[in-house]
């Protein structure tokens, strides 16, 4: 095999060992999250505690509206107003950063172990 | 005598058949909805036809089917924001496989592979840009590994129909 060839692929190898120790090391070191925060655009628009029960209607860009339901200490989207419905597919997620994200709405759903500064708060 | 120059007709007509292909796989992938691990992600079936034109035509060819692609594509099934995703990647990716190609002398899935990589890298930066977070990076491994395999299958896919010769240029 040619010197080039050989170089591509030893650092292929050694880039998705790379990867295989990042995701083995990000799956070892969950924790529970205890909140739920949205942002849209950037913005915290409102951190929802995992423990209480609760369906918020998040009104993110291009007019598409998110129904964000919590309960049995998890969230998850409901219903997506937009075609992908790739949100919907991600089902329910209760681990530190482990996100929910809805690109035509521009909304990140995260979870935190504790609650964030509220500084950049809108609503 | 009556003489007429056909290259230009012939590489109009071969520009215009590559974008109809890349369009009809793009198309099958957006119509059958295979579940994968992470939810959206794709094969990138269209990056075979991209991948076949820079092997066989030529880099300009390739950059026409990718532009004529991305526009059929957003015109279609997307929107601005969609397209501005979907060039991005599709523009890193072929920069990259262009690089590999004919600066590296990559052969076989191994500059599909980089394009497949690269065109995933692509869009986070895009996401990570548009929703103003960090937390898109947390898919970067999977997102690697993905692009990867895909890059195989595609790239594996080019050399075969290649060795078809179906198709002279």
């Amino acid at each position: 095999m040619e010197k080039r060839q050989r170089i591509f692929w030893i650092s292929l190898i050694i880039l998705l060992g790379i990867c295989g120790i990042w995701i083995a090391v990000s799956r070892l070191s969950v924790r529970e999250g205890n909140y739920a925060v949205v942002k849209v655009d950037g913005k915290i628009i409102c951190q929802l505690p995992l423990a209480e029960e609760r369906v918020v209607m998040i009104d993110g860009k291009n007019h598409i509206r998110l129904k964000v339901v919590v309960d049995r200490g998890s969230v998850f989207v409901e219903h997506s107003d937009c075609p992908d419905k790739i949100c919907e597919q991600k089902g329910r997620i209760d681990k530190v950063n482990e996100n929910i994200i809805c690109l035509p709405a521009r909304t990140v759903i995260e979870i935190q172990g504790t609650e964030v500064d509220m500084v950049d708060v809108v609503v | 005598m009556l003489s007429y120059d056909f290259s230009k007709t012939k590489r109009l007509t071969r520009i215009a058949l590559l974008i109809a292909s890349a369009f009809i796989l793009s198309w099958i992938e957006f119509m059958v909805n295979i579940p994968m691990v992470i939810p959206g992600i794709k094969l990138g079936l269209a990056n075979i036809v991209i991948l076949f034109t820079l092997c066989t035509c030529s880099k300009s060819d390739a950059f026409y089917v990718l532009i004529g692609r991305l526009l059929l594509n957003a015109l279609l099934f997307g929107n601005i924001s969609s397209l501005l995703y979907s060039a991005c990647g599709g523009l890193v990716s072929f920069g990259v496989m262009c690089f590999a190609i004919n600066f590296l002398k990559l052969k076989g899935a191994a500059s599909s592979i980089l394009g497949g990589i690269s065109h995933n890298i692509g869009q986070l930066m895009v996401a990570c840009l548009m929703m103003k977070t960090s937390a898109v990076w947390v898919y970067l491994p999977y997102l690697i590994i993905g692009g990867t395999l895909a890059g195989m299958i595609n790239g594996m896919t080019v050399k075969k129909i290649s060795a078809l010769k179906i198709f002279q240029v």
